[in-house]
């Protein structure tokens, strides 16, 4: 069975926050909501310190601890692994978003549907985008899954102008990510957490 | 039986149109429309720059075509008072109106004092040929544009200089050492920004070694295999030193290319320091130590000319220009440089020493049947060294540590991009397909290819050319052997009328701006305002009103980039050619969703009718477009953008290709050849390490002002490199210790970008965004702690505030700011507005801060920080 994942390689990830902006273009999220970010922090004492960039989604983790805690099976997991949610039985109750450690579940805020990104007045895009979200769910990063059914990379990954997503079958030993896993130091996030994160990351 | 198909409503396509996120609008986009809107836009992989990527400028395109904060309807001021935070009272008008206004306004500068118009734009995907043509058919020749003050005033000159290109970039395939001084090439910034941080990404995981010199963790240094933080406004004394020691110390450097293609084997004559030229020809001599004897540098049998040695010609004592450089460079001891730049000098001896290892001078590589010298490192620099007063010879400092090791123009080193351009079909046919490609020279030397000045209309450094008394506002002339001086000059000429006014013309009568804005870009908003308060008439043609459209008389609404025709949409002259890319490519940008605004290029045609100078303006079209044969524009007729384009591409293919065409591919492209990719070893002319032609310019010059009674400093223009401090540099500053340095986001452009509402919330989730910065045990020493609210405060008094973040990784010199900060149009998304300090407000328009050989301006003025009580 096949386990979708990703390797970010943080050895060529410049920061430049291209994921997080075709992400928002691609979904059309509402404002302030995110599901593909870039966390920064400093690392080292002067002269011998550097920014650290981190990007982060949901991690589609093999043990999810947002789908048990669903009252209305609203959250699930795919059989090839990425974890998503059925609006229509999603009640906004919430659970989900306090069981995930990784802060990568968002509950779209009834009116931010109507306000937009223009204090009120929905753009043509905007009206075209926010048809997919109901107001009062909780909604997250899919893989991009309608763009995966149909063979194509999540946008972030198709986007990333230094190549450092890597998109594949974890499951599958000769898949690009399993290699780069394979020969390469990496990490999950969080991992005493114990949700064993599809997302892992090459040491920069 | 008989059926015909009528298509219905829905649609799900995807068109190709070219990205306009950044003002160098290099990548081919793929734009997705479902019923008519669009709905996702992404990288085109059949384009050489993009090849399916974008970054988040291009991503968020999508909310500048739909942004409901557009300016709509043509307006008018009534608001006579003009003021940075002043209502203008703008009434909407028609844009026949608006036309009839403005034409009215134009045509009377033209009558009365053409060189009364100012045409800013930073729409660079017109301005290779829009802007001359609309400027030369007017009669001024006044242009800038929103920040160019900022721009590649002292980069340029340089590359035109050593490379014969406009702009390089490090050649990714090959390079295993690079160094960037105050530079994020690879690292989303920078011409075709996505194509070379997807080659560098690629070049680092094979290895390929990355230092960075900045006073700042850029995104570039963060990542880099070395960050070398430095003292603002140094690095050309670091250069220097380490120049000094592969040569003098180490030996280490590429002798064989110094003595053939550089003018280091030149005679300089001991007497006055020019070229020991053959009385017979002119030309400048060497000395051959093959058969002893002084021969022109073109003679056939010359053989090994000498580097070192002094020499007898014509009765007179001479030297190798290279014997001079290597005297010279003793003075730029590790141990000196230390003191000026803050890197240890045995970290200058390891700098130096790591990168002539890696240049790995002797090595070679074949290439399609040539053996070319291969020299896989190199020296790239950009802003950093740019916006400071003595940036031009930091440049020039930079330039020949890849000269020295024969890095320029060869596999692995620093290449010019689209100057040896040569389409296999067309290339007789324009400049942009290549006509009169290739290298120029003068006395030998690399003199600029004629597409690295824009075909002609930027004047290159050299060959010298005559210093005539100033002819527009910005004082070009001055420059002698810069590019272009208009970023600053034409407004320090308003604010130093001792040194400008009666002998600079001056008379300010109308503005354009079109899609730039140099009140926010640019220096200190007040003195901007002043500067355009004097001009009767402000013409603004925008897609939003920002900071300097509030001062307008008339504004234009225009289309975004997913309304617009364009060819050339990537700038030809300065991206055509990507160094890290095997192929030229001309990209078309083309409408992909139904708009109610006008192109820029339309609305003049539509004022210069009405002005009465269409016909004067079709003929400048004919020759910057180079509209030839049936495809040039009749004088009387009226041509819009659509079909200058079409003319444009049937003129530059011989009628070979149409409009359609180029549609269906979305771009002209072609592979380059090994000699247009690495030039180098294929032309014999050299490059300069001794700027002989300085003197003769500086001489031009002095000339030239002392004839109108104009004091000018003319101590730079010098043959041998040197370094010169910065008015920041040097004691006695009196508690103004910090020196000021900013720097971009790769998901900001200013301008392009503070419109945009998704790019306005990445900034406002971005920790670093609108801080000031300062290193933390330099606060600490201070009292002063993260998040203090602080004032920053300049030598004259004026002050940004804001939040203090501290940081490890900022020089302790250092007080850092982004350059996007700070800007308050009325227009902007509420999450952009006033956000953080405006870095601009602490820069001074004066001499002290100019660029006497560049029109560059100093962006690195003391500062004070203090807690806000």
């Amino acid at each position: 069975m096949a386990r979708l994942g990703m390797v970010i390689d943080l050895k060529v990830c410049v920061g430049c926050h291209a994921c997080t902006a075709a992400c928002k273009a691609t979904n059309g999220t509402p404002p302030d909501i995110y599901f593909a970010r870039v966390h920064e922090r400093e690392v080292g004492v002067f002269p011998n310190a550097r920014r650290e960039f981190l990007p982060v989604l949901c991690n589609h983790c093999e043990d999810p601890p947002c789908v048990p805690v669903c009252p209305t099976g609203a959250s699930y997991k795919r059989e090839d692994g990425i974890v998503a949610v059925k609006s229509d039985l999603c009640i906004g109750c919430r659970s989900c978003a306090t069981s995930c450690p990784y802060e990568h579940r968002h509950y779209v805020k009834p009116g931010i549907l109507e306000t937009g990104y223009f204090n009120g007045e929905l753009t043509l895009y905007e009206k075209a985008k926010y048809n997919r979200w109901d107001s009062g769910t909780v909604i997250k990063c899919d893989f991009c899954m309608d763009r995966v059914d149909q063979g194509l990379q999540p946008a972030c990954v198709e986007t990333c102008p230094a190549e450092a997503r890597i998109f594949g079958d974890l499951a599958d030993p000769d898949s690009a990510p399993s290699k780069l896993l394979r020969e390469n130091e990496s990490f999950t996030l969080l991992p005493d957490a114990g949700t064993k994160p599809s997302v892992h990351y090459l040491k920069a | 039986m008989t059926a015909s198909v009528k298509s219905g409503t829905w649609e799900d396509v995807e068109l190709k149109t070219t990205c306009y996120g950044c003002p160098a609008g290099t990548c081919g986009m793929l734009a997705r429309r479902v019923d008519g809107i669009v709905v996702a836009v992404r990288g085109d992989p059949e384009d050489p720059f993009s090849q399916g990527k974008l970054c988040a400028k291009g991503q968020a395109q999508l909310m500048m075509a739909y942004s409901k904060r557009r300016v709509t309807k043509p307006l008018k001021r009534t608001n006579p008072e003009k003021g940075i935070g002043v209502d203008p009272g703008w009434v909407e008008i028609s844009y026949d109106e608006a036309v009839a206004i403005t034409a009215e306004k134009v045509k009377h500068c033209r009558e009365v004092d053409p060189g009364g118009l100012v045409f800013a734009t930073s729409d660079f995907t017109t301005l290779p040929w829009f802007l001359p043509s609309l400027l030369i058919s007017f009669g001024s020749f006044n242009h800038t544009s929103g920040g160019r003050a900022f721009c590649g005033n002292n980069v340029h000159p340089v590359l035109q200089q050593v490379h014969g290109g406009f702009h390089v970039g490090p050649d990714f395939h090959f390079c295993n050492h690079l160094m960037l001084f105050g530079s994020n090439k690879g690292a989303m910034s920078n011409w075709a920004a996505v194509t070379a941080t997807l080659e560098m990404s690629r070049a680092r995981r094979r290895g390929m070694k990355l230092v960075v010199i900045d006073p700042w963790c850029s995104n570039a240094a963060s990542i880099a295999d070395e960050w070398v933080p430095i003292r603002p406004g140094t690095d050309g004394a670091l250069v220097m030193a380490m120049i000094n020691v592969m040569v003098n110390e180490l030996g280490m450097y590429d002798v064989e290319f110094v003595r053939n293609l550089s003018n280091g084997s030149y005679l300089i004559r001991d007497v006055d320091g020019h070229y020991a030229r053959d009385p017979a020809t002119g030309k400048p001599q060497l000395w051959d130590t093959a058969d002893q004897k002084a021969k022109v540098y073109d003679d056939p049998s010359l053989a090994v000319p000498a580097l070192e040695g002094s020499f007898v010609v014509d009765g007179e004592p001479c030297t190798p220009s290279f014997q001079l450089l290597r005297k010279h460079l003793t003075k730029f001891t590790p141990e000196s440089a230390a003191e000026i730049t803050t890197v240890p000098a045995h970290t200058i001896r390891r700098l130096a020493r790591e990168f002539a290892t890696a240049a790995s001078v002797g090595s070679t590589i074949e290439m399609d049947g040539h053996t070319l010298p291969l020299r896989p490192a190199c020296a790239h620099w950009y802003k950093g060294i740019s916006q400071h007063s003595q940036g031009f010879e930091q440049g020039l400092a930079i330039a020949m540590l890849n000269t020295i090791v024969g890095a320029v123009d060869v596999p692995g080193g620093l290449l010019a991009d689209t100057v040896y351009a040569h389409h296999p079909e067309f290339a007789e046919n324009s400049t942009w397909m290549g006509a009169g490609s290739g290298m120029r020279e003068r006395d030998g030397l690399v003199a600029a290819g004629k597409i690295a000045t824009y075909g002609d209309s930027f004047p290159a450094p050299f060959p010298m050319k005559d210093v005539p008394k100033p002819y527009n506002m910005s004082a070009d002339s001055l420059a002698a052997v810069g590019s272009y001086n208009s970023g600053l000059v034409s407004k320090v000429s308003v604010l130093e009328p001792k040194t400008f006014n009666d002998k600079v013309p001056h008379n300010p009568m109308v503005y354009v701006q079109v899609v730039s804005n140099d009140i926010l870009n640019e220096g200190n908003p007040k003195q901007q305002g002043d500067f355009h308060r004097k001009f009767g008439f402000q013409l603004s043609i925008v897609p939003n009103i920002d900071e300097t459209a509030e001062f307008a008389d008339i504004i234009f609404p225009t289309q975004t980039q997913l309304e617009r025709l364009d060819m050339g949409a990537n700038n030809i002259p300065d991206t055509m050619g990507s160094t890290a890319t095997n192929e030229y490519c001309i990209n078309l940008r083309q409408p992909v969703v139904p708009t109610d605004y006008k192109h820029n290029v339309d609305i003049w045609i539509d004022i210069a009718e009405k002005a009465g100078f269409l016909p004067a303006f079709n003929q400048t079209v004919n020759q910057f477009l180079e509209l030839k044969g049936e495809w040039a524009l009749e004088a009387g007729k009226k041509y819009d953008n659509k079909g200058l384009m079409e003319r444009w591409i049937r003129s530059m293919t011989a009628g070979k290709l149409s409009l359609e065409d180029v549609a269906k591919e979305g771009r002209i492209r072609w592979a380059k050849t090994v000699q247009e990719k690495y030039p180098r070893p294929f032309y014999k002319s050299r490059i300069p390490v001794y700027y002989e032609y300085f003197l003769e310019a500086g001489a031009r010059v002095k000339a030239t002002t002392d004839s109108i009674g104009m004091d000018w400093d003319v101590s730079r223009y010098k043959p041998l490199v040197d370094w010169y401090p910065a008015p920041g540099h040097g004691r006695g500053q009196n508690g103004y210790e910090l020196f000021a340095v900013s720097f971009k986001w790769p998901f900001l452009t200013s301008t392009f970008s503070n419109f945009n509402p998704w790019l306005a919330e990445l900034a406002q989730y971005h920790p670093y965004v609108g801080k000031i910065i300062l290193n933390r045990s330099y606060a600490e020493s201070q009292g002063l702690r993260e998040g203090d609210r602080v004032v920053a405060e300049n030598l004259r008094g004026r002050r940004v505030e804001g939040v203090l973040l501290l940081s490890e990784c900022i020089h302790p010199e250092c007080v850092g700011m982004d350059h996007h900060g700070g800007s308050w149009a009325k227009a902007l998304p509420p999450r952009r507005k006033n956000t953080g300090p405006h870095f601009g407000e602490l820069l001074d328009y004066d001499m002290k801060n100019l660029d006497i050989m560049d029109g560059a301006f100093e962006a690195s003025p003391k500062l004070r920080v203090t807690r806000m009580g």
